[in-house]
């Protein structure tokens, strides 16, 4: 039966619903009989036997009042006993009649009877009273009592027997309905019993069906999800039945189908993660020694700029001397410059002195020649005299030639020290020049020192940049070690779950890849993680495969 | 003077021309002046300068180097005038000559003389007596009677005549 545990259970209650309505309509039924028994009691039986017992009473009554009035002589007494004794015929009139209404025709038959016996002997008893209380006389009296003891007696025993026997005639009828009652309700519980008996019976018997077949689904599904609690999801899951934990299972399988693809790539992820860790934290290693290292060299660069700027300040200092000393001399060249033009002078007057001298050498040649020929004209004469002469001559010659030499000295030097002169005055300009730009230079070193200085200070805030960033890669590669055990500790607990053969070779790969780092050589992440989701055999990393990024590379 | 006294005397004043030494026998040496003022002659030859002052005389100054044929040169310090005393048709004629420098005095007899190179070189050899060496030179020795032809001298007597006139 491949019934829905919903309609199974709708189908059980409906039944037991149906026999409840039963057992309903049996107790109804009964109780309405029942029921119908106790209003005859109620306003039938019990008011036959009430009334009929209390016409018993008030004739009793009656006859009590009777004797009364026969032996009571007191008027009052006697109106008083009347008022009462009237009081209760109209009573017992009304009860009578009340009487007939509800008898049936038995009974009727019956009250008639008491009726008759009743007026007979309440014509007696009129009698009675008409002497007692009319006549009131001891005679009267005692033909009252004459009468109450004879007919009276008679008549009120009979009506009152009629009375009893019709109180007793109600009491056997109510006997009578009690048995019969008593039968109905025994059949009514029969029944109702019955009817429990074949309900209980009934629900037993569903409710055995349908704890066995839920229980039985849920032990299967239970038996999944033990499974599956204890991480094997290779369980294979059989759907027998239809119902609702037929569903449950059918969903549970295709949750252990899901949980499968789900781990896969949570595992996948987790390689993944744990080798990008890795390299992340090797990058970042590398990272942290390449900015040590940048540290290092920064502190060097500040120590050179300290240097430099030492240097410089060297320089400065050195520059500013040499303003000084260029300043100086410029000064001293002017003056040399001056003391050369003046030798110049000098100079000049001098050769302007030899030249006389020479001229009057010449003259003085001239004339020891002029001599020498008159004295060679003279013959032996003026033999002497040529000689004195000639000598003469020879003398102005040699004071020629020195004169000459001197004069071509002196133009000479005259020419070097005016040369002298103008490259001195030359050089001046040139020195103030000097001196103005060694003054430019100063300046410059002072800039130069100045910047040094700023240089010096952000190679300092760069170092402690660098600094910085070596512990930001040092933490960086903390966090990328802590992000791997992460991605371990992932690992481990992901292959708590069991997805068949898939599962032990991707934990071997990673074991494997733990011991020599992931280097990414493809380029192409996304091509890998789409390979690894599809594959879902782990990292397979294609180092000959010919990527269009390899050409980009060199080969090694 | 007369011609025997004038054969006697063997001493000889050297001058300079251009690179060449000349000698001219002191016998026709007057003096040896310095360059004064030289008044030029107008419509005279090239190589006649002028006439000078010579105490009260008129003396025609003749420029040696162009009368050599050689190219005229500024005057130095050392440019001299030789005042020659020439004989001209048994006449005495004095004149001067513009040389370049004049050198010394100096004794040499007659027969130490070289004749003159009969072939080529650079002048008239009947201008020149022989040729004598004084130390390394060679002085070439003038006769200056020949240099001042007659009819150049009578030129120069006329323009003579004429600057007196």
């Amino acid at each position: 039966m491949n019934l829905k545990i919903r309609t199974r259970l709708i189908l059980a209650f409906v039944v037991l619903i149906g026999l409840m309505s039963f057992v309903y309509y049996l107790g109804a039924a009964n109780t309405f009989v029942l029921n119908e028994r106790i209003d005859f009691i109620v306003f039938e039986s019990s008011q036959k036997l009430l009334l009929s017992s209390q016409l018993a009473e008030d004739a009793q009554f009656i006859t009590k009042r009777e004797k009364d009035l026969i032996l009571t002589k007191d008027k009052a007494t006697l109106q008083e006993l009347v008022g009462e004794v009237d009081q209760r015929l109209i009573a017992m009139n009304d009860r009578l009649e009340e009487l007939k209404s509800v008898e049936d025709e038995g009974g009727r038959e019956d009250v008639a009877v008491f009726e008759e016996r009743w007026n007979d002997y309440l014509k007696v008893f009129k009698k009675i009273r008409n002497l007692a209380v009319t006549v009131n006389t001891d005679s009267s009296k005692a033909e009252a009592y004459e009468l109450s003891t004879t007919t009276a007696r008679e008549t009120a025993a009979a009506a009152i027997e009629q009375a009893y026997s019709r109180v007793k005639n109600n009491k056997k009828e109510l006997l009578e309905v009690s048995d019969d009652s008593d039968i109905i309700y025994a059949d009514g519980k029969n029944m109702m019993l019955a009817a429990l008996v074949t309900g209980i019976l009934v629900a037993l018997v569903m409710s055995t069906w349908i704890i066995v077949s839920i229980v039985n689904s849920i032990n299967q599904a239970n038996k999944a999800v033990q499974s599956i609690s204890a991480g094997d999801l290779t369980v294979a899951i059989e759907v027998k039945n239809k119902d609702e934990v037929g569903t449950l299972l059918l969903n549970l399988k295709s949750m252990v189908e899901k949980l499968k693809d789900v781990i896969g790539s949570v595992t996948t992820a987790a390689d993944n993660i744990a080798s990008a860790s890795q390299q992340m934290s090797g990058s970042s290693q590398q990272m942290s020694e390449g900015a040590t290292e940048q540290a290092a060299s920064a502190e060097e660069v500040s120590s050179s700029m300290e240097e430099m700027a030492a240097n410089i300040q060297q320089n400065t200092d050195n520059a500013q001397q040499t303003e000084k000393i260029a300043l100086q001399a410029a000064e001293d060249v002017q003056e040399g410059s001056k003391a050369v033009n003046q030798t110049v002078d000098s100079m000049k007057k001098i050769a302007e002195k030899i030249t006389i001298i020479g001229e009057i050498a010449r003259q003085t040649n001239l004339l020891a020649l002029n001599a020498a020929v008159e004295a060679a004209r003279a013959g032996e004469h003026g033999k002497g005299f040529a000689v004195v002469a000639a000598e003469v001559r020879r003398l102005a010659e040699r004071s020629q030639l020195a004169a000459n030499e001197i004069n071509e000295l002196s133009s000479t030097s005259v020419a070097i020290a005016d040369k002298s002169g103008k490259l001195l005055e030359q050089i001046v300009p040139n020195i103030q020049k000097t001196a103005r730009l060694v003054q430019e230079i100063t300046a410059a070193s002072l800039e130069q020192n100045a910047g040094a200085e700023q240089v010096n200070g952000a190679i300092q805030q760069l170092n402690q940049i660098i600094q910085q960033n070596a512990a930001s890669a040092e933490e960086m590669a903390s966090g990328s070690e802590e992000l791997y055990s992460q991605a371990d500790q992932l690992k481990d607990t992901v292959s708590f779950f069991n997805i068949g053969h898939q599962n032990q070779s991707r934990t071997s790969s990673s074991k494997k890849r733990k011991s020599v780092p992931v280097v990414h050589l493809n380029g192409n992440s996304s091509r890998i993680s789409k390979k690894a989701a599809t594959a879902k055999t782990g990292l397979q990393l294609e180092l000959n495969g010919h990527d269009s990024m390899d050409s980009d590379f060199e080969k090694l | 003077m007369s011609k025997v006294a004038e054969q006697t005397i063997n001493s000889f004043l050297s001058f300079k021309l251009d690179r060449e030494t000349f000698g001219v026998n002191v016998n026709k040496v007057i003096e040896i002046l310095e360059v004064p003022h030289i008044t030029k002659i107008p419509k005279s030859p090239a190589f006649m300068r002028g006439v000078i002052n010579l105490r009260g005389t008129v003396l025609p100054v003749v420029d040696a180097r162009l009368k050599f044929g050689l190219k005229e040169i500024a005057d130095s310090v050392n440019t001299c005038i030789i005042v020659f005393n020439i004989q001209v048709a048994k006449e005495q004629v004095m004149v001067g000559a513009l040389v370049d420098a004049v050198q010394e005095v100096f004794d040499m007899d007659e027969s130490q003389l070289m004749p003159p190179p009969s072939i080529g070189g650079k002048f008239r050899t009947d201008f020149i007596r022989g040729m004598a060496r004084n130390e390394d030179d060679f002085v070439m020795m003038l006769d200056v009677d020949k240099i001042f032809a007659s009819e150049e001298i009578i030129n120069l007597q006329q323009e003579v005549e004429a600057v007196k006139a």
